[in-house]
């Protein structure tokens, strides 16, 4: 039973337009990573990038859908120039020229690919793209990057930090390499060490200092020692009353500790 | 399809044993013949119209007939008139038919003929039909009239109306044969060899059949419209036509393309054929207007502007 040559034709243009589809799907999710990408670096809602590049893969799947492609296999077929576009647009046409038409239309169609529509280049490009943006969000979403938080945190941190390593050099001894702030050693006349004698006791096990058998505790007293009623009015409190000096003293100890 | 086309090339081939070169212009009276429409001739003195036409008429067993146009040809010189029978001692009248009832009619300068005359001729190519006094007789089929004009001397001539050039399909025009054609024209009439019999390749219900066929060949949607957007052109173009073609130049444009398509042996219009046809198709029915004449225009430059801008 002969096929009838509609059949043929709407098998040819389902072919080629599954495969523009294809190519465009690959275009949805290029810009999904894209969007992605600048969505990672900001606050915006992630959703934002699936809806867009749904609502593109959408849009065009109708467009495509729409779209008349046997005039590209009679493009890339000179034989078939002209030929199916006329036995298409009069198909329903019954004389000895017109279904000679046809079936000339049918021998010659079996010698037409479907891999000569398909668009290598644009393909591979795509996929290209694809990896290299995967890559990029993968870098992105693995050290947490984002632009605020960059921009205005850690950019002017490290501009700061770069602006008073020429200051310190000019202080620290040469072997200290670490990184210095305010907050771990304190100010710089910590470094001072100071005429006053003390005695420290080692813990040759821990290393340890006990500094607490220095000093007396200073002790706070309560008018009252029982509670009367569920207010309290005054209790006693213990606090450290280690002397400033000893206090440098440990920092110090520390201090050359990291020193070695 | 190809059958068709090598029904044609033979014919070319015969008829080329009488007329040497002129292939265009045998082309295109054949596509006239195919369309069942009626064609105008125009070249200069001595280029084988005649000749062409009457081997044409002879390859495909038509009865061929041949008017001069002169100012004083009246009416019934063409269609015929009544006469005054004897017949066994009684007298009536007989028509007798006059050179229109032919297969093929060759009006050679039909410019010097007189209005009235050319109206009558003109009335037998629309209707395909003669009617003297109270009789209306039916002319056979096919029937195809080929109108010649002088494009020199003009003088006492009474040019065709442009509704009346608009009644013929194609407007031939006649070139001079190449060098080669003319010395191989000298060489058979100066020898002094017997004149080249024409053999028979078609006959009458043949070119009926190829005429209907004409018809069956099929046009894409696009090219259809690509021939009538040139023919609007033509009306829209007022930088260049003064008078643009009718709805019956689409018509005819559209069918010589098929009839075309048949003598390539396509089984399908092309662009090409829309592309080679609106010449013969359009040149007598575009006016230029002073813009253009003054520019040294001719009429095909404008068409060909038009093609080109309709791309």
């Amino acid at each position: 039973m002969t096929v009838k040559l509609t059949k043929i034709l709407k098998e040819l243009n389902s072919t080629i337009v599954t495969e523009e589809v294809f190519v465009r799907f690959l275009y949805a999710v290029i810009i999904y990573l894209s969007l992605l990408l600048v969505i990672s670096l900001t606050t915006v809602p992630r959703y934002f990038a699936i809806a867009s590049a749904m609502a593109y893969f959408i849009t065009v799947l109708f467009i495509e859908a729409k779209k008349d492609k046997i005039q590209e296999v009679e493009d890339s077929y000179p034989n078939l120039r002209e030929e199916i576009t006329t036995a298409r647009d009069n198909i329903g046409l019954e004389n000895p020229i017109v279904d000679e038409l046809k079936k000339e239309i049918k021998e010659k169609v079996k010698y037409v690919r479907s891999s000569t529509f398909f668009p290598v280049k644009r393909v591979v490009a795509s996929l290209i793209v694809i990896v290299l943006l995967s890559f990029a969000l993968v870098t992105v979403t693995a050290h947490s990057l984002q632009a605020k938080r960059f921009l205005q945190d850690d950019l002017p941190g490290m501009l700061a930090f770069l602006g008073q390593r020429g200051q310190l050099n000019g202080t620290f001894n040469d072997s200290y390499k670490t990184n210095i702030t305010e907050d771990i050693y304190g100010n710089l006349d910590v470094l001072q060490l100071g005429n006053q004698e003390i005695n420290i006791r080692l813990m040759p096990s821990s290393y340890e200092v006990s500094v607490r058998e220095e000093g007396e505790f200073k002790g706070k007293t309560f008018d009252k020692t029982y509670i009367t009623d569920p207010t309290a009015e005054s209790g006693d409190t213990f606090e450290e009353n280690i002397p400033k000096e000893q206090q440098d003293l440990v920092k110090n100890y520390f201090l050359k500790l990291a020193e070695g | 399809m190809k059958d068709y086309k090598m029904v044609f090339d033979t014919l070319y081939k015969e008829i080329g044993k009488v007329v040497v070169g002129q292939n265009e212009m045998i082309e295109q009276v054949m596509i006239a013949v195919l369309c069942e429409s009626n064609a105008l001739l125009e070249g200069y003195p001595g280029l084988a119209k005649t000749l062409a036409v009457k081997t044409l008429a002879d390859a495909m067993d038509l009865k061929f007939n041949r008017i001069q146009n002169t100012p004083d040809l009246m009416p019934s010189d063409i269609t015929g008139t009544y006469i005054i029978e004897e017949v066994a001692g009684k007298r009536q009248f007989k028509f007798q038919p006059g050179p229109v009832f032919a297969n093929i009619l060759l009006a050679d300068e039909i410019n010097r003929a007189t209005p009235k005359t050319q109206s009558a001729l003109l009335e037998a190519m629309q209707e395909q039909q003669v009617t003297v006094g109270n009789s209306t007789f039916k002319l056979d089929l096919p029937f195809f009239v080929l109108a010649t004009q002088n494009p020199i001397e003009q003088e006492g001539t009474y040019p065709l109306p442009e509704a009346q050039a608009d009644r013929f399909l194609l407007k031939i025009m006649a070139s001079y044969p190449t060098e080669d054609e003319e010395e191989k024209i000298v060489d058979i009439y100066t020898s002094g060899s017997e004149k080249a019999k024409v053999k028979i390749l078609l006959n009458k219900e043949q070119l009926l059949h190829l005429q209907k066929t004409t018809k069956q060949v099929p046009i894409s949607n696009d090219i259809k419209k690509k021939a009538i957007s040139i023919i609007r052109a033509t009306r829209e173009r007022k930088d260049l036509v003064q008078y643009g073609a009718s709805p019956r130049a689409s018509i005819g444009l559209v069918l010589a393309a098929k009839a075309r398509a048949l003598i390539h042996g396509r089984n399908h219009v092309s662009s090409e054929d829309i592309h080679e046809m609106a010449f013969p198709v359009l040149r007598h029915r575009i006016i230029l207007n002073f813009e253009a004449e003054r520019k040294g225009m001719k009429t095909d430059d404008a068409i060909a502007d038009i093609l080109k801008k309709a791309k």
